[in-house]
């Protein structure tokens, strides 16, 4: 039994040693002085083994050509033809940052080599837009291998990456951190404007919805090189040109290709929802605008209006609360109730309830995840790390959007139910009229406040429904409206973009997002206030789930009904 | 639905966990529907003006607010769900013990 033991060990340990990187043929004499606390510029021995170089056996010189033990001691290298000392005079100039650092170029003539291996790589990279700095004069260095890869005594091999429509591939790591390095140009508002390049470009990705979904932790939503990168049987991310060239993958005349990499049946009016600008700046179409800012009012105005509405009543309830006399114990009134909600009105409010909640959580996560820019007293923080964490109970944010539709599901099965509801009533001739607004509401609305605000001595009598109830039932239909409208467009983008002008697209995603704002602040702001949570309520008024209210809560708020009820029981 | 006790219990351990994981995302949260709105009606790039800085704060404010109403009303409601099945078990074995044999 022992020797069969020490058998083992022995295999597994002649296999380890056989997994440890080996350093190429000649590299230890390099490291002798180029170690960490060595004379010469330090690579560290294991992240150098580890490296797809060494591992390919791409020693020291092959790639520091003509550099020989006697180099430390002022020994020559060997000459350069004209083109290759200009290419090394311009490569000097290069400098990136990784991470918080800046990096420059510390041997531009060992990138000669690279093409030596990597011809197609490089050729690609020599008709590119990232090379033209190597190629003309130009007013900022612009990338090198480096910038992209990394060190090259660190460089690892390349996961495959291929985006096709109908076989969703996740996007490697080593892309998504790739999109960091593109970002350290593209990101930087100093360079970009120095370059000519779109200081807003890396900010208005993050804010865009592929953008978000990364952000939240998509394993298949696109990063930089997933749209910019050329087919890859012509140079792939190494052959990226400006986009107002005619062979840009980007080109307004190609576009659709990149988005076809995804969304199967990309159109051009599809591909024109993307372009690096906030949404109603995206089509130049004046109608996204004029939404925008309508939306902006629209919710603003709504919301201030409701929270100085919940706050006066608050106010107003603590108040009373204080008046009231204690030792009272409960009156009969409080005990015995009434049927408010008939079980139809409480199965459809239970799949609009279930459905608003899983849209909004499943929803703002993602919403939210933008980024905050310069914004004042939140600018600099940032959402996204909550948001994917959040989404994780979901199953990631792939699970949330699917919990997002199945919320979808729900109120529109409410919203079904209850038109079939009411044309049962009404082919019944029981179709009560007591929710449609009159000016009576408005007059009540006036008299209540003035009420709460202690101005008016007499609170307003309300009938069946209130002034509120009203209000949250015709923003439920506006509500569905706009939200289920929309929220279509998403669910099927390519599908509704093949016929629908980009304009009116991007007028659904803002319009999506503001209701979404709305509705949820309002939902849970104002309306679990009133029903639930204000303290003569509070904790909970359980009509929703057993459709029952005490005679005394209907005294107070519906007293015209109740009186009306009494006079038909006499 | 008889006793407020269990919704009081549910609603207020609701709240504190609102309290330690949720506070700070849904001011950012709220925050960011502020900045949103901020730049429709005063347009981009937002400076930082006494009205933008209000339309955020009021945004902070309403997101605290609403994420902290959506983990009261749930969490009254699963304290009563618990409360009323503790109680239907507690009866059940009283109903048990007071029927023969």
């Amino acid at each position: 039994m022992r020797a069969i033991l020490l058998s083992f060990a022995l295999l597994l340990a002649s296999t380890a040693r056989a997994d440890e990187p080996k350093l190429p043929k000649g590299s230890d004499t390099c490291l002798q002085c180029h170690s960490p606390g060595g004379d010469g510029p330090a690579v560290p021995p294991d992240t150098f083994a580890k490296s797809i170089h060494a591992q390919n056996g791409v020693g020291c010189t092959d790639c520091h050509a003509g550099y020989t033990e006697e180099h430390a001691m002022g020994g020559t290298l060997p000459a350069l033809s004209d083109a290759e000392q200009k290419f090394v005079s311009r490569l000097e100039k290069a400098s990136w940052v990784e991470g918080e650092k800046k990096v420059k170029v510390a041997s531009p003539r060992a990138y000669l080599a690279c093409q030596n291996c990597h011809t197609e790589q490089t050729d690609a990279f020599a008709a590119s837009v990232h090379s033209k700095w190597l190629r003309e004069d130009a007013k900022v260095a612009g990338p090198t291998c480096a910038s992209c890869h990394g060190s090259p005594h660190a460089v690892q091999a390349m996961a495959f990456y291929e985006p096709k429509a109908g076989a969703r591939q996740p996007v490697p790591e080593d892309r998504r951190a790739m999109a960091k390095r593109c970002e350290a140009c593209h990101g930087n508002e100093e360079f970009a404007k120095e370059a000519g390049l779109n200081p807003e470009a890396a900010v208005t990705y993050h804010d865009s919805i592929h953008g978000r979904l990364v952000r939240v932790g998509n394993a298949y939503a696109p990063v930089c090189v997933s749209c910019h990168a050329a087919p890859a049987n012509r140079g792939g991310t190494h052959a990226i040109v400006s986009k107002i060239d005619p062979n840009s993958i980007v080109n307004v005349k190609n576009r659709k290709d990149a988005c076809a990499r995804c969304h199967a049946g990309a159109t051009d009016s599809f591909a024109s929802l993307i372009a690096h600008k906030t949404p109603q700046e995206t089509t130049g179409h004046p109608v996204p605008h004029i939404i925008h800012i309508v939306f902006s009012y629209l919710t603003t105005l709504t919301l201030l209006f409701f929270a100085f509405h919940v706050l006066v009543d608050f106010i107003y309830e603590l108040r009373q609360r204080v008046k009231a006399k204690a030792g009272h114990g409960p009156s009969v009134d409080a005990v015995r109730s009434v049927i408010r909600f008939d079980i139809h009105q409480r199965i459809q409010h239970w799949f609009m309830l279930s459905g608003v909640i899983l849209l909004g959580i499943t929803g703002w996560p993602l919403r939210g995840a933008g980024t905050f820019g310069n914004a004042p007293i939140i600018g600099g923080r940032d959402a996204a790390p909550y948001s994917e964490a959040f989404m994780k109970i979901f199953g990631g944010a792939e699970g949330a959007a699917l919990w997002h539709r199945v919320g979808a599901v729900l109120i529109i099965i409410s919203s079904v139910y209850h038109l079939f509801y009411l044309t049962f009533l009404a082919a019944q001739k029981r179709l009560p009229l007591s929710m449609l607004p009159g000016p009576k509401d408005a007059l009540d609305m006036r008299d209540n406040i003035l009420f709460m605000l202690g101005v008016k001595k007499e609170r307003p009598r309300f009938d069946r429904y209130m002034y509120l109830e009203k209000f949250d039932y015709w923003a439920v239909f506006w509500g569905i409206v706009m939200m289920v409208g929309t929220g279509f467009i998403f669910w099927f983008p390519a599908f509704f973009a093949a016929w629908a002008p980009s304009w009116l697209i991007t007028a659904a995603l803002i319009i999506h997002g503001e209701e979404a704002t709305l509705a949820i602040l309002f939902l849970f702001v104002v309306h679990f206030y009133n029903v639930h949570l204000k303290p003569s309520i509070f904790p909970m008024n359980w009509a929703w789930l057993n459709g029952r209210i005490s005679v005394e809560m209907m005294k107070h708020e519906h007293p015209l009904e109740y009186e009306r009820m009494s006079d038909d029981h006499k | 639905m008889q006793s407020k006790t269990p919704s009081l219990i549910g609603a207020g351990l609701a709240l504190a966990l609102f309290l330690a994981v949720a506070l700070l995302p849904s001011m950012l949260y709220g925050g960011y529907a502020g900045v949103l709105l901020a730049g429709g009606i005063f347009g981009t790039p937002l400076e930082p003006t006494f009205l933008v800085r209000a339309l955020i704060v009021f945004g902070i404010v309403l997101g605290v607010a609403g994420v902290g109403s959506l983990f009261a009303v749930m969490g009254a409601a699963a304290g009563a769900g618990v409360g009323a099945l503790t109680s239907l078990a507690a009866r059940k074995p009283a109903a048990q013990e007071a029927s023969p044999e």
